[in-house]
């Protein structure tokens, strides 16, 4: 009984917290503006109730087709990086495995870059054809990593997926680096891409994002029995019947769709993929049922946090929201870990 | 329990779905087209111009350049980090917002009041202006130029846009005219000295073929540049240019003032006739690398520099 208390609390001071910082995100920004007014243009969006008279059209546009289509970006983002985060170090049996360890932003980045440096044109993707570029060569990286490691190893353990993942992202990231070397016209573009931002994106992104990472989300969270079974074991998943190695892959490729959406979307944004899933082990212990669910709200929150940083340290300069989350999310991450380990 | 963290979650996505479904079409604002001139860009393309243009937002330096020639400083709002290049006072001009030219904040350009919006292939991929379309503001891409000819192309734009095309065509006729007469001059020179101009010191040095301006530059005055055979911006070898052996070397002073000494002791460039005559020059940055009216003034440095007889009286 007392458990189940405990998780009331704990649920209730999450959602208090998502409500509290996407509203605070709202509210700051480069340029200041009243919150009561930004509650009005809300409300005249949705019900629409008259707006006040000292709310001006550049107002609006502020916060209707800028501040708030970043925020929901932004915690789509983060969730869907938690949320894979959270299956690969499961699936893997490694704490510091994700994504990005896999090549996932390494193909991604790479993708974007030839998109850059051919400058691209095309009608049908328009303002898109740079995320397309790094989802395609995004997948294509992890399931040649799949495929290889697969071929090396008939076990398919963790470390030979990872290690695979890390000699591909080696390969691709070299690859990168010769590309840029000849077109140094690019070299400020992609590196600003690489650095992940959320500025440009309206609510375009989010429809197109949304679907895609509501269905990645609910597949995996349907799978929380299976994670939870390879987490106790092979054998134990033997004994009960999965395939492991299929249901391995499965969830391997899901959680590198839902990352290679994201950063073709936004760039590379590290470490909200290591830092929540573990904070929410911490809160929420290691049923994959909750796990799951949790992270991508813990996740979606930190990145929230982390995009408000980014835009208000140095207003109106924005720092690239990549910095502040391996800024932020390196010592906090060492901290979290460590102290674990300590005891 | 467990069903209840689905449920937040299933409201969040629903919340976001339930926004961005609401979405009216209204909140995209048009511009009333009896307030609107029609006109093409550099690439044939119809744009809408206000035309009461009351304010506006520069993020490319070149374009500033231009903009304030034409008589339009007091009503700049916006320009990017590097435009103070261009006029000193823009710096200390508390009117005047500055923002990255990468990564541009689009809430300060809305907040500014801007009705136009100038940008160039300069900017970070120039698509993601389209929230500024949304909010009601024109956003006109001026290309960079990357011909000489072309600066002509870019100068009438501005000034058909902000509409005083007269003015325009007086600058452009100036500039013109100028050139020409360098142009004159190179045309007599038979002796073609061979020119390295580098953008970028090494370990990567940097430099150009034909096919951008910079290289028109080195014609007009006549000069030869060595890497006249390679095409547009170029990454090159220490080996190549010691090869090609240069009777001068320009380099974009934006790499410090030492420069010139330090490329005096590049390992193996001692036997390079610029190096053995001394023939190093380093030129301010914007003089020749800013594609506007104002190259004038780089090209005549360079010229003299490079034939100080031949162009003695410009």
């Amino acid at each position: 009984m007392q458990k189940r208390v405990s998780y009331k609390i704990k649920i209730f001071i999450i959602i208090i917290i998502i409500i509290v910082i996407l509203f605070l995100s709202i509210i700051l920004g480069s340029i200041s503006i009243n919150p009561i007014n930004i509650i009005n243009i809300i409300l005249h969006k949705i019900f629409n109730i008259p707006l006040k008279e000292d709310i001006t059209k550049n107002t609006i546009s502020i916060i209707w087709l800028l501040r708030i289509p970043r925020v929901c970006l932004a915690f789509l983002i983060g969730a869907a990086l938690s949320t894979s985060g959270c299956i690969l170090q499961s699936t893997l049996k490694n704490p510091l495995a994700s994504s990005y360890t896999l090549g996932v932003s390494s193909g991604a980045a790479l993708g974007a870059s030839i998109a850059m440096i051919i400058n691209f044109q095309n009608q049908l993707l328009g303002m898109f054809t740079i995320p397309i570029f790094g989802l395609v060569f995004a997948m294509l990286t992890i399931s040649i990593v799949i495929i290889f490691s697969s071929q090396v190893d008939k076990q398919i353990s963790g470390n030979t997926i990872i290690l695979s993942g890390v000699v591909f992202s080696i390969f691709i990231n070299s690859l990168q680096a010769l590309l840029m070397s000849f077109s140094q016209d690019n070299i400020k573009n992609i590196i600003f891409w690489q650095m992940g931002s959320f500025s440009f994106k309206g609510f375009e992104y989010i429809l197109i994002l949304l679907p895609i990472m509501i269905i990645c989300i609910l597949f995996l969270y349907s799978k929380h029995m299976e994670l939870d079974i390879l987490t106790f074991g092979e054998e134990s998943a033997l004994s009960i019947g999965i395939d492991q190695k299929k249901m391995k892959w499965v969830l391997i490729f899901v959680s590198a769709v839902l990352t290679g959406v994201s950063v073709s979307f936004v760039g590379i944004i590290g470490f909200i993929d290591l830092i929540a899933p573990h904070i929410t082990r911490k809160i929420f212990g290691s049923s994959h049922k909750l796990v799951i669910v949790a992270s991508s709200l813990i996740g979606g929150i930190f990145m929230v946090f982390a995009d408000m940083i980014s835009r208000i340290i140095i207003a109106p300069e924005e720092i690239p929201v990549g910095i502040v989350t391996s800024l932020l999310g390196a010592p906090f991450f060492g901290y979290i870990y460590f102290r674990g380990n300590k005891k | 329990m467990l069903n209840k963290f689905l449920y937040t979650l299933k409201i969040i996505f629903i919340l976001i779905f339930f926004i961005v479904g609401c979405k009216k079409k209204d909140n995209t604002t048009q511009l009333d087209n009896s307030n609107v001139r029609i006109i093409k860009d550099i690439e044939g393309q119809n744009i809408k111009i206000p035309n009461d243009i009351k304010k506006i937002t520069s993020i490319s330096p070149a374009i500033t350049d231009i903009i304030i020639e034409l008589g339009f400083y007091d009503k700049l709002v916006v320009v990017d980090e590097y435009s103070h290049e261009v006029d000193a006072s823009i710096a200390t001009n508390d009117n005047i917002v500055k923002i990255d030219m990468l990564n541009p904040n689009i809430e300060s350009i809305i907040n500014s009041g801007s009705n136009i919006v100038f940008i160039s292939t300069i900017n970070n991929n120039t698509s993601h202006f389209y929230l500024l379309e949304k909010s009601g503001i024109t956003v006109v891409n001026i290309p960079t130029s990357t011909r000489l000819n072309e600066i002509e192309d870019s100068i009438m734009l501005v000034s058909r846009i902000l509409n005083c095309e007269d003015k325009g065509k007086n600058i452009v006729d100036e500039m013109n005219k100028s050139l020409e007469n360098i142009r004159a001059i190179g045309q007599t020179i038979t002796n073609k000295k061979s020119l390295y101009f580098e953008l970028q010191p090494p370990p990567n040095p940097y430099s150009f073929g034909n096919g951008v301006f910079m290289d028109d530059v080195i014609n007009i005055i006549g000069a030869e540049n060595i890497f006249k055979d390679k095409k547009e911006w170029i990454k090159v070898s220490e080996e190549n240019i010691i090869t090609l052996n240069p009777d001068i070397i320009v380099i974009l002073n934006e790499h410090g003032t030492s420069v010139a000494d330090n490329v005096k002791k590049r390992l193996g460039w001692d036997n390079i006739s610029a190096i053995k005559n001394d023939a190093i020059y380093l030129i301010p940055g914007g003089w020749l690398s800013r594609p506007t009216h104002n190259i004038v003034s780089g090209v005549k440095i360079l010229a003299k520099y490079v034939y100080p007889d031949e162009y003695k009286d410009l």
